[in-house]
């Protein structure tokens, strides 16, 4: 599979790689800019885009990967329900169809 | 081996033969797997020969919906239509916090940036960490109501399959084939389950292989699909 195909395919696992790399640079950077500066009034700005920045482009690639397991999940029980439904365990008779609802 | 179907299932049992529990509204005609097994597999049967309110399958036949109470709806919760385990709402909620804590992080980073004193830098600083707070929040939000929206979908979509195929199993008069020693069982770690090899549920799971005899089926119960019965 090319990596073009593999990125429309799995766009969210590729946004969650992106954010976990832009995570640690920022991390790097902030640390970086706190080691070469002398004063704590020039290192907090550095704390703050590169040390909580960084954490939350972690926490944002995580919570896309996770959301990706989830909708794999989700399309998982898609294919289950669809496998039930052609099993005949359930169908037709009795399992009407949505969207009006009996008052 | 082939089993007979219990007395309260049977078309035309009285009410007081079927299970305890249910209101003659609810009788296992009308609101449970059973019922829709024997309205599909008797067709002949009268509404009020398998108890069943007749209003339940004139509704049906129109289109309404049909309420299962026992847990049974499949139109119910979330369904096939949706294409994530998330509603809009999940998403503008995530959307609302996420926008709101990015912006005060970067709002907090532009005020310390620009003050020259550490003291004139704490209200920034609390700024962007509250900021991060909010986006951490959004985040978890996110993921539980994901995660409950499939557990619940879940638990919709395979609590009623076991009753369901035995049901089908008992209803047809199928034999139902014994799991010998030499068939090959599977289950997954820690599952509650074990399942023929061929069962639908345990496809694609490659979980551990075994025999009736093995520990694997000691302390597990049968799969309510493939019943891999001893």
């Amino acid at each position: 599979m090319d990596f073009a195909k593999w990125l429309r395919l799995e766009w969210d696992r590729a946004l969650s790689w992106a954010a976990v790399i832009a995570g640690a640079i920022a991390l790097i950077l902030g640390w970086v800019g706190v080691s070469g500066n002398q004063y704590t009034a020039g290192e907090l700005p550095y704390i703050i885009s590169g040390g909580i920045g960084g954490i939350f482009l972690l926490g944002l690639g995580a919570m896309v990967w996770l959301s990706a397991d989830l909708r794999d999940e989700w399309r998982k029980l898609d294919r289950l329900e669809d496998v039930i439904m052609q099993a005949g365990l359930v169908d037709g008779v009795g399992i009407p169809d949505q969207g009006s609802e009996e008052r | 081996m082939t089993q007979s179907l219990p007395a309260s299932f049977r078309p035309g049992a009285r009410p007081s033969e079927r299970p305890a529990g249910r209101s003659e509204r609810h009788s296992y005609a009308g609101s449970n797997a059973v019922g829709v097994l024997l309205r599909e597999l008797e067709p002949d049967t009268g509404a009020s020969g398998v108890g069943e309110p007749s209003v339940g399958r004139s509704r049906a036949r129109r289109g309404h919906r049909y309420r299962e109470p026992s847990g049974l709806d499949w139109t119910r919760g979330p369904a096939k239509s949706r294409q994530s385990p998330w509603s809009a709402e999940d998403l503008i909620r995530w959307l609302v916090l996420w926008v709101i804590g990015a912006i005060m992080l970067v709002v907090g980073w532009f005020l310390a940036s620009s003050r020259a004193t550490l003291q004139a830098q704490l209200v920034p600083v609390d700024i962007a960490i509250a900021g991060a707070i909010l986006v951490c929040m959004a985040n978890v939000l996110w993921l539980l109501s994901g995660r409950r929206a499939v557990g619940e979908r879940m638990r919709q979509l395979l609590a009623p399959v076991g009753e369901l195929a035995y049901a089908r199993l008992l209803l047809a008069g199928q034999p139902i084939s014994k799991a010998g020693d030499a068939e090959r069982l599977v289950a997954g770690d820690g599952l509650h389950h074990f399942h023929r090899e061929t069962c639908v549920m345990a496809s694609g799971r490659n979980w551990p292989a075994f025999h009736l005899s093995d520990e694997g089926a000691a302390d597990r119960v049968p799969c309510s699909v493939c019943l891999p019965i001893p």
